[in-house]
């Protein structure tokens, strides 16, 4: 059998998994030190949060503090997810914000139909017409079952366009 | 004849014909969704949600849970045909059923298929029915720190038989819970981490919550790779079994119920880690187990009779306590919330129609999948030809007018967005997003029944130490949390997991 090394080197991964999770708790123990702990004698609202906060800061520690095990030289390097996906990150985050802005000054057509195009724009595979129909086809059914079928209370032209 | 009459409350309000219509919806739109990769029950049910409030809180129940076992029928349909399982419980059906349909055995690995899920669905939905009242009573007899015990232990339990890292797992737990202090505190009306917002007065929604972790986030994952996949299809051929195949299925099929129902109740245990432990079983206990993974029949009929069986009996747990086993439990309580309905055990003595109806629609939304699954199974694998750059705008849209609809608040929308994009990076670091949802939904309820039980013993923590009952619950929680974690179970955990494979 052969012997194996060990070698020191910092898992990455679970470096930045505990600090994400250090810097929310540490935050949310900030964000919520004026709230009082104890109000005439039983708990009060701010005593629930500020144990959580304190659990997820210790959370993060051990699992960051995991980062600097020792690991076997041979250790595989766990295969990680593909590539970022920037293009519709950007794009369907875009799309989404669009949508929350527009719809109340623009209506649900205008909003709903700019954002499925540019939800459409975040796959390299989408042609024009596809995405052309499938945005003014999906608005037209919304339209029919939300507004007129639901009678959800969104204009499909807003009070900017009308 | 307590249960003969119960069930006939529930089939009375189940047969009616908007229920029985809607029953049909929900399992057309569960094969759907099973069928189609890239979405799943907890993004499709948080989409329709806003769709329910404006129906009966029976009939939304009766159309979301058919949604729930739906997507098993269908994403086996795909695992067999294709390879390329619909949902994540259907991952061991692959192995042995795509075999199958390799050596012209399709049909029948679809009827195997269909059959012990249908058997399963019936056995596990009487078993609920026998169940529930039993468990409702003990429920209503429990105080506050039993309950927060209780509820302290489903959520551990929930970490220790899924997936992946433990520690990771409970982060995201105490995350959720986190979260879901958010908003006016109910007891002193004091506002806690609004930053001001009148938005977030009455705390985050949940449904935003689970369409931006389960519908965004996945699209972006699904994303990373935008390449268009071949899909070869196999001919289905003739469904009936030979008499062969029939009894060497027959068994497996009923040792897969038996051991799904079980796993069912616990929860996070569900459909995923009661197929692959019944897949695993299997395997250990047959007499030839060289013929797992070249097309075994057995390897088809007990991992889809177990997934099936603990997609309904995860109802149990929902039913009697309000106690959400999974992120679609999850759902359901926060729909019953929005009908103003409180989940727990007084949900039975109080709106049995809803309780009864919900258990017998159950049954014939099963007896529904069996006639919409076998005959039409050509159709369903058509659908696999929509590519995804058609499908994920969709769902996009449909995420839009949804999300607006809950409140009419373009507030809820920057809700999604911002779980959609903080879930993608924990995702990438290794999270997993359902403890982080069942921490949400479950964390007011925890914080208002420890605050009730320290009320009851004037501050003193020590309450439960000395109530006999919490004790065993809270000893037996940090147990499973330290067993879990522990390396060689670890190990041992993982294999199970990835043996099938």
């Amino acid at each position: 059998m052969p012997t194996v090394t060990e070698v020191r080197r910092v898992d990455a991964n679970a470096l930045a998994s505990g600090m994400v999770l250090v810097a929310f708790g540490a935050f949310s123990g900030y964000a919520g030190r004026a709230l009082p702990t104890t109000v005439a004698g039983n708990m009060g609202p701010g005593y629930f949060p500020l144990v959580l906060a304190g659990l997820l800061v210790l959370l993060g520690l051990v699992i960051a503090a995991g980062s600097f095990r020792r690991q076997r030289a041979d250790a595989v390097a766990v295969v990680g997810p593909g590539p970022v996906p920037w293009r519709a990150l950007v794009l369907l985050t875009a799309a989404l914000a669009w949508f929350a802005v527009a719809v109340r000054p623009l209506g649900l057509g205008p909003a709903l139909t700019v954002a499925l195009l540019l939800a459409c724009l975040a796959s390299g595979k989408s042609r024009l017409w596809s995405s052309l129909v499938l945005s003014f086809g999906m608005t037209l059914f919304a339209w029919a079952v939300f507004i007129k079928a639901l009678k959800l209370p969104v204009p499909l032209l807003g009070p900017w366009l009308s | 004849m307590e249960l003969v009459h119960n069930l006939g409350v529930g089939f009375a309000t189940a047969l009616s014909l908007q229920n029985l219509l809607l029953c049909f919806v929900g399992v057309l739109l569960g094969t759907l969704v099973g069928v189609l990769p890239g979405i799943g029950p907890v993004a499709t049910i948080s989409m329709l949600l806003p769709i329910t409030f404006v129906m009966p809180p029976v009939a939304a129940l009766i159309m979301m849970a058919g949604i729930y076992y739906g997507t098993q029928y269908g994403g086996s349909t795909t695992a067999i045909l294709i390879n390329m399982p619909g949902e994540a419980s259907s991952i061991v059906t692959a192995l042995d059923g795509h075999q199958m349909a390799r050596q012209g055995r399709a049909g029948a690995a679809l009827a195997t298929a269909a059959l012990a899920s249908f058997f399963a669905g019936t056995f596990a939905t009487v078993l609920v029915a026998m169940l529930a009242p039993p468990l409702t009573e003990l429920a209503l007899k429990v105080g506050s720190p039993e309950y927060f015990a209780l509820m302290v232990l489903g959520l551990v339990a929930s970490i220790s038989l899924a997936q992946g890292s433990v520690l990771k797992a409970l982060s995201m737990l105490v995350l959720g819970v986190l979260l879901g202090t958010i908003g006016q505190d109910k007891e002193t009306g004091t506002e806690r981490f609004t930053f001001g917002l009148p938005d977030l007065a009455d705390g985050l929604e949940f449904v935003a919550i689970a369409m931006g972790l389960f519908g965004l986030c996945e699209i972006l994952r699904n994303l990373e790779d935008d390449q268009s996949r071949s899909v070869v299809v196999q001919r289905v051929g003739g469904l009936m079994l030979s008499r062969e195949e029939f009894a060497r299925a027959a068994v497996p099929a009923l040792r897969g119920t038996l051991l799904g129902s079980v796993l069912g109740v616990l929860p996070g245990g569900g459909a995923i880690l009661a197929s692959f432990a019944a897949y695993s079983l299997e395997k250990r206990i047959s007499h030839r187990p060289e013929t797992f993974g070249k097309g075994a029949i057995e390897g088809v009929a007990s991992p889809e009779a177990a997934n099936n069986a603990a997609a309904q009996t995860s109802f149990i747990p929902m039913l009697t306590l309000g106690i959400p086993a999974s992120p679609v439990m999850a759902l359901m309580i926060g729909a019953m919330v929005v009908q103003g309905i409180t989940p727990g055990p007084t949900v039975m003595l109080q709106k049995p129609e809803l309780f009864w109806g919900l258990i017998a629609s159950m049954w014939i939304g099963n007896a529904m999948l069996l006639v919409l699954n076998l005959p039409l199974v050509g159709i369903w694998v058509r659908l696999l030809t929509v590519p995804y750059h058609l499908l994920y705008p969709a769902i996009i849209g449909f995420c839009c007018i949804g999300v607006l609809s809950i409140s009419n608040n373009p507030f809820q929308v920057y809700t999604l967005i911002a779980f959609g994009l903080g879930g993608y990076l924990l995702m990438r670091l290794g999270f997993e997003p359902a403890p982080l949802l069942l921490g949400f939904v479950i964390g007011p309820m925890l914080e208002e029944n420890f605050r009730r039980s320290m009320v009851l013993s004037g501050g003193d923590p020590m309450i439960f130490a000395e109530r006999p009952v919490t004790a065993v619950l809270l000893v037996v929680a940090g147990a499973a949390l330290v067993v879990a974690g522990l390396p060689a179970i670890r190990r041992k955990r993982q294999e199970t997991f990835n043996e099938p494979g």
